[in-house]
């Protein structure tokens, strides 16, 4: 028996006095945390998607909205104009390109004529495939005026694939070439466009090259006789050869 | 007990949220990023479009009026034989030779056929060209001039230089028995490009 009388029902305690510290014993579960841990993630996982799509749809109809005006600007007449001036340019090009100059077969010509030669025929015709066909005949004096005529040709640029198809005497059927007679020849060349293109010429060039001409067929002409001479030894040394 | 509901409840919420939301959404957002892509694709092709399109009237309306003038007569959209056969005329009497026996093809013919030479390249096809098939016709115009060589040397180049073209496609002449006068006959060609519609 408890001899201390109690004085207050109230239990003594100091003022001010911390309480004791009530401890909970709380249970950590790997499981628990895992579940928390995946529905965090999903949930920011699906929120992020969301408004990712969010902005792609955005985007997307900005775009859509954004091509819509670039169409509005397609100007058809615009387009149109543009496309057949460009057409229109390309063919100029292309005719341009393929436009040639036929006045330089007969510079080829006069330039590599050798004076006892005279032309009878000319005649000059484009082929449909591209190129120029070209046959010509012709008499002078003595055969070996021919085959010198014809070297001649090959030296030029435009004349070179000229090929002599014909080479006769004109009248009766004489071997050797008479007085009065002439010997007669043909040939042809297939003259590439590319070695008679047009070229404008200026007209500071076409003051210029009225000179040169004259003074070109004088220098043919004095020059012809030097090359016969030449050309004549060579034609012999080929005869010889071929007898 | 709920110790175990819980985890089990939220690993069912993040599976369903994962499988009822996220993956349909996820897919969806995959077409609309391909969608958006190829709307980008187009979109820079036709803003490059259109800047091209705005560089290239710019500058072909800055074309002198002349060249203008005369890219349009060097590439007509129709021949004018008429025109041409007056021109030629007046070549010929301008140096002195007379104009006579004229035949006119009554009707333009395509340029085309084998042997095509792209971009206008010169070389082995001349006339024809695939490239221009059915746009580019031609038409020729034969003629006879009198004169001397001389004189038809002088209109040949005239006729080669000529602003409107005329590409001499045939010549055939002779002696002329020995005279200073002579026939020369000569076919030109006149080009037009038929779809072309400049307004």
């Amino acid at each position: 028996m408890d001899s201390t009388p109690r004085s207050s029902f109230i239990p003594k305690q100091t003022v001010g006095a911390a309480p004791k510290q009530i401890r909970r014993k709380r249970v950590f579960s790997v499981f628990g945390v895992l579940g928390i841990v995946m529905l965090v993630i999903s949930v920011i996982g699906a929120g992020g998607i969301y408004a990712l799509t969010q902005y792609e749809e955005g985007k997307l109809a900005d775009q859509k909205s954004a091509l819509a005006t670039e169409y509005a600007k397609f100007d058809e007449s615009k387009i149109a104009r543009v496309q057949a001036v460009s057409e229109q340019l390309e063919v100029a090009q292309y005719l341009l390109d393929n436009h040639t100059s036929p006045s330089k077969i007969f510079d080829a010509l006069e330039k590599n004529t050798k004076e006892s030669v005279q032309y009878k025929t000319f005649s000059y015709e484009r082929r449909p495939s591209g190129g120029v066909t070209l046959n010509i005949t012709g008499v002078t004096s003595e055969f070996e005026k021919v085959s010198l005529q014809w070297t001649q040709y090959l030296e030029d640029m435009v004349l070179a694939d000229v090929t002599m198809t014909k080479i006769g005497i004109d009248e009766g059927d004489a071997t050797e070439v008479g007085p009065g007679q002439q010997v007669s020849f043909a040939l042809t060349a297939d003259i590439d466009t590319k070695n008679i293109p047009y070229e404008p010429r200026t007209q500071t060039e076409e003051v210029v090259s009225e000179p040169e001409v004259s003074v070109d067929e004088g220098v043919v002409g004095t020059s012809t006789d030097q090359t016969i001479d030449t050309d004549e030894e060579d034609l012999s040394i080929n005869n010889e050869e071929g007898n | 007990m709920s110790r175990i509901i819980r985890p089990i409840a939220a690993l069912a919420i993040s599976v369903l949220v994962l499988f009822f939301f996220v993956r349909p959404l996820y897919a969806e957002l995959r077409i609309v990023q391909a969608e958006s892509a190829q709307y980008g694709n187009v979109l820079d092709k036709a803003t490059e479009f259109n800047r091209l399109l705005t560089s290239l009237y710019s500058e072909q309306e800055s074309f002198p009026a002349l060249d203008r003038e005369r890219l349009d007569m060097w590439v007509p959209t129709k021949i004018d034989e008429v025109r041409a056969l007056v021109d030629l005329e007046y070549l010929a009497e301008q140096h002195g030779m007379i104009f006579r026996d004229i035949t006119a093809e009554l009707e333009a013919t395509e340029v085309g056929g084998e042997g095509a030479t792209p971009q206008g390249k010169r070389g082995q096809a001349g006339e024809s060209s695939g490239l221009f098939s059915g746009r580019l016709e031609s038409q020729d115009i034969s003629f006879t001039v009198l004169g001397t060589y001389e004189q038809f040397r002088d209109l040949l180049y005239d006729i080669e230089r000529s602003v409107v073209l005329m590409e001499v496609v045939g010549i055939t002449f002779g002696d002329g028995g020995g005279g200073e006068l002579n026939n020369y006959q000569v076919t030109v060609r006149l080009y037009r490009l038929a779809s072309v519609t400049v307004q």
